[in-house]
Parts: C-alpha cells; structure tokens; sequence
C-alpha cells in the first residue's frame, strides 16, 4: 500500500533519509528504493518530498553532497552523512523510540 | 577553455573561490530529477510496463512537478545569494588582510598618506560641527519655522525698536498671529542674592506668554503663568541653567527663593531647560509690567522694546508682513508726532539669530571642502606611484585570473582602510580643535552652546570618509583597464604610462587651482582684517581703562544718586596712582552691551521737517573730562567746563564731525542751538542746548561702519548709565583689585562688570572676523603645503624616471645647468596651468565672500601678485631640488642602471 507522504509524522521521512545515507553515499533514487525496500513496500514516499527533504538537510549541514557516476555510468549527486548529520540521526532515533514505547503503551493498555 | 565556462572539474569552483550561479544552482537540481525519473521509468519498464505507462506511472510518483519547479527556483535564488554573500564576505577579508600587509610593507606612504587624509578630514569635521550647532540644530523651540522676530522700522528703513503701545494695537489688530509677546533686552541689571556678592546679569523683560509660545517648559519650577505680567501680581522670574548653576549653586531646592532685581523683590518660580538663553544670552526672565509712562497715548513714542511673534496657520511671512503693516501704517497716520515714517518688520527669529554668520559659514565649509579634495588628489597622486611600483603584481594577478572587479575590489580596500584611518584621526583630531574652539565660551559665534561633536558630525565625518576610500579607490582601478599586461610582464622594469602621468599631472593641476583659490581668499581676508585694524578708531585706545557698574534703579533713581555715585567713584580712582585722568560716561565706544540713545533734533531758527524726517544723532552724556581721557582731539570750538556739567547750568552741547558735515555743510555750527525729541519722563532733562565744539568722530559700534552723527552733552543733565574711563601710566593687570575696593567702599551692592583695556574691546569687536580670517588662513596654509608635496611628487618622479634620458643627454655634452633648466621648466609648466585656472577660479569665487571684505576688492592686485609669487617660489623650491639631482646624474651609472 503507498502511503501519501502527508501522513507521515513530522520528522519521520527525515529520520528514513538520514538512516538511509548513513550505510554508504547514494543518490536520491537510491534512497527512494531503500525505503521501499526496508519498508517492505509499505512506505512509497512521493519523489518531490523526498528531495525537499534531502535539500532541507542539506542546508542544515546533516547531509553533504558530491557529483558522482551512478552504477549505469551516468552522472547522479550523492548524499552522505556528516559528522553533524550522525549526531542528529543519533538524537533523532532515540527520541522516536521514546516516541514509540510512549505510543505503544498507550495503545496497548487502553 | 574559458576560464569561466561552467565545465570546470569537480572541487574547481570551490578551490579557486569562484561563486555558485543561480542557474547552475538550479541546472544542478534539474539534472538530478531528470536522473531520478529516468531511473524510475527505467525500473518500471524491467517490470513489464510500456513505455507510455512507465512514464506516466513515474512522474505520478514524484508528485505535483508545478509545485517542485517553483520551489527549486526559489531555493536556487535563496542559495545563490547566501553563498554569494558568504563569498563576498570571504573576499573582503582577504583583501583587508591583504591591504594591510601592504601598509606594513610601506610604513611611509601609509603614514603619509593616512595623516593627509586625518588633516583634511579633521579640518572638514570641525567646519562641519560649527555648521550644525550653529545652523543646522533646531532652535530649541517648538516649531521654530513659525517663529517671527519683529522690529520697529525708521523712515530710511533703519531698523528701530517698538513701543509697548503700539505692540498693544499690532496685538489686537492683525489676524496673521497666533501670539505676539513683547521682549526687551535689559543688559545690566543689578542682582542681589542672599548670599554672595551682587551680581550683574543680563536680564530680559518679557511678556507673560514668552515661554509658551516659544514652547519651552522649565527643568525646574515652572515658567510664567497668564496675567504674571499684571501690575498686581507677584513680581517673578525664571532664571536660565547657567545662572542657576554659576549664581546658585545649582540649588534644587531655588524654586521660592527670593532675590532682589534691580532693586526690586521678586521670587524665583523656575529654571529654563540648559541651553535656553534667547534673546541675547539673557540670565534671567521677569514678566513686562508696562508703567503709566511707558503705555497709553504719553508711551507712543517709547520705542524701546521688540517682540516675537507665531505665525497663525496658514498665515505666511509676506502675508503677516502685509497685515503688520497696514496696521502700522494706521497708527502712523493716527499718531504722526511718535510714529510717522515708523513701520515694522517681521524676520524669521532663525535669521535673527545665525543669520549674520550663515554665508560666512558656509563659505568656510566649502573652503575646508577644498581642502579635503586636495588632499584627496595628493593621496591619489601617492596611489598612482605605489600603483605603478606594483603594475608587475597586478599583471601577474591579471594574467592568473583576478577579473578587473577583483583588482578594482582589492584597490577599494586599499584607499577604504586609509581613509578609515584618516576618518578616526581625523575626528580625534575635530574633537580637539572643537573642543579648544568653544573652551571658556570665547567662539565669537552664536549659539557656540550648541556647538559640539555629535552624532550628526560623526555620520558626516564617516561619510566623508567613505566617500573618499571610493574615490581613491576607484582613481588607480581606472588605469588598471586600459593595461596591457603582456608588455607589462615583458619589459620587466617598472615604467610609467604616459597616461598614468596625465592622471597625476592633471591631479596637481587640480591640487594648484584649489590651492591658488583658498590663498586668494584668505589674502583678501587678511588684508581686510588688516586695514580693519588699522582703523583709527578716533580716539587713543592704548593705556585705557573702563568698566561698567549696574547701579539697580530702585536705589539710584534717576540724576542726583547716580551723579553722587559718580563723583564717589571718580573721586577714588583719580587718587589711585598712575591715573592720570578719569572720566564718567553713560556709554562708551566698543561696549558689546550698550548704545547710547538715538534721537532726533531740530536746529533752533529752521523750520522743524516734516515728522519722521528730522536729522538724528547719537547722544552721549559724559563728564568733561571724557574727551581728554578717552584721547579725542578737538577740531573746533570747546569742550564744556566742570560748571557747565551741571543741571541748572546755561544748556551746551558738543557735536562730532559727521553732524557738522551732514547737517551744517558748508556752515560753522558753533553758537546754533539744538533740541532734541528725546523721550524720557524726566521732561526738564530733555537734551537741548548752544553747540560750543567739534570733535573728531570717534567709532563706537563697529570698526565697520563709519561714525554716526554724535551729539555730546554734560554727564549731570543725563546720567543715563555708568560707565568709568581711566586714563594710566602703569598696566592696567594691577588696577583690577582696587578698583574693586573702591566701588565696594562707595557702595557694596553694585556689581561691576566689563573691566578691561580699550584696546580688548576693540579687538574683541572684530574676533568674528579674526575667527573667519583664521580659519581661511590655516585651511589655505594645509592647501599651500599640500600643493607643493604634490608638485614635488610628480616632478621628483619624472626626474627618477627619465634619469636615463638625462645620463644621455649629459654624456652628449649638455651641461647640468641645461639639464636642471629642463626639470625646472617642467616644473614651471606644471605650476603655471593650475595657477592661471586658479586665478580665474578666485576671480569667480571670491564674490562669496564679499560681506567679509573691508574696503579690499575682490580683484585686489597686490593680493594676486602675492598669491603669485608664493606659488612661484613653492614651484621654484618643489622642482629645484629634483632639478639639482637630475643635474647631478653620472652618465655611467644611468646608462648601466637598466
């Protein structure tokens, strides 16, 4: 099921793109897959918001960005993180788990 | 490959500095979407769609592609601008890093220049800051532009004073008024406080509504309340900051207090906010209560006082002017015994007050203005050398790649930080000269309270500053275009252009013209202040002692205490050694707080004129001695005995040389009699009598304007003010103490004030123009030492530059006399330009300051052939030490120095 990104939470497709560019460089497309993919499909994020996203962090200094040659020889800017990025993710991750178990308890003692 | 195509491989751009477009900023993204969506289209494919429905599927993913573009562009424009900026920022600091590694590599010319630049600078700061505390400030009133000063006007349309009851008449009367209020300078007057001694003070006696219509409130107490200025009413005053301060110790707790004002009791109700001395540096306010004499139809011709008046909304000067004098005219017509021929003007109060000094000021900015473009031009001309030093440096950096914005930037920053150091100096420099100029309240200026280093001054002096690092800036950048930087490289030694040296020549011609104009002026004011002082002022000023006493007239009512009073105080200072005589005086030549009274006279025997027509003189009652004290020789006649100066006496009168010529040409006024219409309520007083001598006219007012018609007459009859004169053998610095004893042992309530030589009065009435000749002087003494740096300049340049030539020239025979002839006359060619177009220049400009001139043309020859010969012999000594080194060159070592 592809899911507007209008209903995701606030800071949730942020924390997929910092997750996602924290194993290796990859270009937007890439990280566009790779949600789909660890998302089991569940998540299709809509391509311009992902690269609102991707400028966004940018501009914060989270991500920096290089030309590269993609797998099929062509020409693709690649997104990696920084040291800055790192920390947000780290911060960033804690504070949805938080988020998460507070959720969860929640819902599962009503 | 262009160097700024947009192919440059990765990590280019940000390794040489080179700025990010907006478009490649937005080309960027654009390749990267397009990737995206191929990519997209290319998976969709491998999963069995068609190609229509690939490319339909993939744009469907990405979302609302409008929407994108508009946000791309808008992120391309914020993103170019934020790393535009950033670059700038970057750049600028390199550059000012840059700079200054520069100057410390040439301490001299920085030093040199920074402080031509601080000299100019600080000398336009100053002129600025006289500017705005004197003209620019707001009078400290509200709505100060719909203030009127208004003053009675004679038939010739001599200004003249108002009387109370024709003020009243103006104040019902006319419709262009909000407010008319009378005020009435009384300089003078006694003041006794509690505790102290007595006190002159310059008073000023106004209407009850004089502070709320100039809508000024008290910092303390309050100011006049409605129908303070009733006979019935509680006598007040308000006093000024500084007499609050200097008089009472700045008490707080003043308001209630009582003093005595000349004679009379009155209760301090408030203090005026500081700087608030209007009219003429007044001390202390006290609300008008006109007496029986001074009002009704007996006052008419009282002109003693003037007002200030608000002009009604809607109402303009020509308008109020028009209603003011139609009024007048009726009263004129009504009363032609007081008021014939009398009118009224209404002048703006800010021209009252500054207009005398504005165009003088003004003149004296422009002046300094010159003297900051020629210093300028020097600065440049330094530039212009150090930039031709440095053309390998800016072709090496021309040839790597710096654009011409780049040089043209890092030459801004260059002339900006040396004016910046100028500017800071500079404006220490006004704060000094400011603050000595004001010190002890000597500044012969008005409202020199106002005067002052402020913000205004320093946002003046910043943009001087600013606008001058551009100019110099901007001058050296300007050559840089037009180089050839390949024969640059390849000549390998640094040569001038011969357009460089047109640049330079052209800035010294420039330099020249300037100069010659400011040392024109400050010649003709020079030789005006020197024909001013060697005015005979008709009487002999050395060894001459006088003071003034304020006698309150409570206590010396009118004639016989005054004239007992006198003789006291005579008595004592002729017993005093080395007073050789003394005289008594209601007033006296040179005195900054009085005139005698004016009047109009008939000759006994001729028809009286028609009113307002009739002749008029000054009169000045004074002891007999007056005339031998004050060194007045006699042409004619006598002058009156001790007998004579007394009330009951036969009635005489001695006139001064401009009545006899004006109102007895061709005749001897010896043995006519005269009466004079002087008003005053002590009728058997009134000025009349047998013309018995003539003296030499004496000036009394101004060494400006020639001697008025003066009528002389015996102290006793007229005692209208005191004012002593001592003629001494010894200095006068000694006397000062016993004088003060003796008035106080005649009596120690009056306050004497003004002591001083004859010779420091007269001085002092012309500091105003001491102060414009001063200011000329020294701004054309900076111009003159500039100029010469400036020729020297470039003519020692020229001579480094030719050194070769010259070698050559001496090795084929010429003599070293011939070779300094050819600098000299390059100098000469030099000089001889600015010097003619500076002339000219002069001939144009020192129209401006013709009101400043006394009895000196404008085109003054001896002046010019002056100014002349002073630049003759700054081209001869600028270009004659260059000439006796080009002389000097050895053949051998110029032709191997290349």
């Amino acid at each position: 099921m592809a899911r507007d990104t209008n209903d995701l939470l606030y800071g949730t497709l942020d924390l997929l793109v910092l997750k996602a560019v924290s194993w290796a460089p990859m270009h937007g497309y890439g990280i566009s897959t790779w949600i789909e993919q660890r998302t089991g499909h569940e998540l299709a994020i809509v391509d311009s918001a992902l690269y609102k996203a991707l400028h966004r962090l940018e501009d914060s200094g989270a991500i920096a960005t290089e030309w590269g040659v993609s797998d099929n020889n062509r020409r693709a800017k690649y997104y990696s993180l920084t040291a800055r990025g790192r920390q947000m993710l780290r911060a960033e991750l804690a504070t949805w788990k938080r988020f998460v178990t507070a959720v969860g308890n929640v819902l599962e003692t009503a | 490959m262009s160097l700024f195509s947009s192919k440059l491989p990765t990590g280019a751009r940000r390794l040489f500095r080179l700025p990010l477009s907006r478009a490649r900023l937005l080309r960027d993204m654009d390749e990267e979407v397009q990737f995206h969506v191929a990519m997209r289209i290319a998976e969709l494919r491998e999963r069995g769609m068609s190609e229509a429905e690939a490319q339909a599927e993939a744009l469907r993913r990405f979302g609302d592609t409008d929407e994108f573009r508009a946000y791309a562009q808008q992120r391309a424009a914020r993103q170019a601008h934020r790393l535009g900026a950033a670059e700038w920022l970057r750049e600028v600091t390199r550059d000012i890093r840059f700079a200054g590694r520069q100057f410390r590599k040439s301490p001299g010319f920085t030093m040199l220049a920074v402080l031509t630049l601080a000299l100019a600078i600080g000398a336009s700061t100053a002129a600025f800051s006289l500017v705005n505390g004197v003209l620019l400030k707001p009078l400290g009133f509200e709505r100060p532009d719909r203030l009127v000063y208004l003053h009675g006007t004679g038939p010739q349309g001599a200004a003249t004073m108002i009387s109370p009851q024709d003020l009243i008449d103006f104040r019902n009367q006319t419709h262009s008024f909000a407010s008319i209020v009378a005020v009435q300078s009384r300089q003078n007057l006694n003041l006794l406080r509690p505790n102290g001694p007595p006190l002159r003070v310059n008073a000023a006696r106004v209407g009850a509504e004089f502070f709320s219509l100039l809508g000024t409130r008290a910092q303390l107490g309050r100011t006049f309340a409605p129908g303070e200025d009733a006979r019935t009413a509680t006598k007040v005053v308000v006093l000024s900051d500084g007499a609050w301060r200097h008089y009472f110790g700045a008490d707080p707790g003043i308001v209630g207090a009582q003093v005595t004002l000349d004679g009379n009791p009155y209760v301090v109700v408030g203090v005026a906010p500081p700087r608030f001395n209007f009219p003429d540096n007044a001390e202390l306010w006290y609300p008008a209560v006109w007496e029986d004499w001074e009002v009704g139809d007996v006052g008419r011709g009282n002109h003693s006082i003037d007002a200030i008046a608000r002009l009604r909304d809607g109402a303009t000067l020509e308008s109020a002017q028009h209603d003011l004098s139609s009024v007048a005219t009726r009263i004129a017509q009504a009363f032609p015994k007081d008021d014939a021929g009398v009118g009224v003007a209404a002048v703006p109060l800010r021209q009252l007050i500054v207009g005398e000094v504005e165009a003088p000021l003004w003149t004296m900015l422009g002046a300094v203005m010159f003297v900051l473009l020629i210093a300028c031009a020097n600065v440049a001309n330094l530039l212009l050398v150090r930039a031709a030093s440095r053309a390998p440096e800016m072709a090496v950096r021309t040839a790597l790649g710096a654009g011409r914005h780049q040089i043209l930037r890092q030459s801004l920053a260059e002339s900006m930080l040396i004016a910046l150091g100028g500017a800071v100096l500079g404006m220490l420099l006004a704060v000094l000269v400011v603050h000595v100029l004001t010190a002890g309240g000597t500044l012969a200026l008005p409202r020199t309270q106002d005067v002052r280093v402020d913000a205004r001054v320093l946002a003046f002096s910043a943009a001087l500053a600013v606008a001058t690092g551009f100019a110099l800036g901007l001058a050296p950048a300007i050559r840089v275009s037009g180089w050839d930087v390949m024969r640059t490289l390849r000549a390998g030694s640094i040569r001038t252009t011969s357009g460089r040296e047109r640049a330079r020549s052209a800035l010294v011609f420039m330099e020249l013209a300037l100069g010659t104009v400011l040392l024109v002026g400050a010649g003709l004011l020079i030789r005006s202040f020197q024909r001013l002082t060697d005015v005979d002022p008709g009487f002999k000023a050395d060894h001459l002692v006088v003071f003034d006493v304020a006698l309150s007239t409570n206590k010396y009512e009118y004639d016989a205490p005054v004239n007992r009073f006198a003789d006291r105080v005579q008595a004592g200072l002729a017993a005093l050694p080395g007073v050789q005589s003394v005289a008594v005086a209601a007033s006296r030549p040179f005195d900054p707080d009085q005139f005698g009274p004016h009047s109009w006279f008939t000759i006994d025997g001729t028809p009286r004129p028609a009113p307002g027509t009739e002749p008029k003189s000054r009169l000045d009652p004074v002891s007999p001695d007056f005339f031998s004290t004050m060194g007045m020789s006699l042409v004619r006649g006598r002058t009156f005995t001790e007998d004579e100066n007394q009330r009951d006496a036969v009635p005489v009168v001695v006139i001064n040389q401009a009545l006899a010529a004006r109102y007895f040409p061709g005749q001897n006024p010896i043995g006519k009699h005269v009466t004079f219409g002087f008003w005053h309520n002590d009728t058997a007083a009134h000025p009349r009598g047998e013309i018995i001598g003539i003296v030499r006219d004496a000036y009394y007012s101004s060494l400006r304007s020639k001697p008025e018609p003066a009528t002389y007459l015996p102290y006793r009859r007229l005692p209208l003010g005191t004012t002593f004169l001592l003629r001494t053998a010894v200095p006068p610095a000694g006397l000062e103490q016993q004088i003060r004893r003796i008035v106080a042992s005649v009596d120690p309530d009056v306050p004497m004030y003004e002591l001083g030589t004859m010779n420091a009065a007269v001085a002092e009435s012309v500091s105003q123009s001491r102060l414009y000749t001063l200011l000329l002087t020294a701004f054309s003494a900076i111009a003159l030492l500039l100029a010469t740096l400036g020729v020297y300049g470039v003519v020692s340049y020229a001579v480094n530059q030719q050194t070769r030539e010259f070698g050559i020239r001496i090795a084929l025979g010429a003599s070293p006399h011939d070779v300094m002839n050819l600098v000299l006359r390059r100098g000469a060619s030099l000089i001889l330009p600015g010097l003619a177009a500076g002339i000219v220049g002069a001939l144009v400009l020192t129209r401006v300051i013709r009101g400043l001139l006394f009895e000196i043309e404008p085109l003054d020859p001896p002046t010019l052939v002056f100014v002349c010969l002073v630049f003759a012999a700054v081209g001869a000594v600028a270009s004659w030490l260059p000439a006796r080194r080009a002389a000097r060159v050895d053949p051998n070592v110029a032709m191997r120095a290349e």
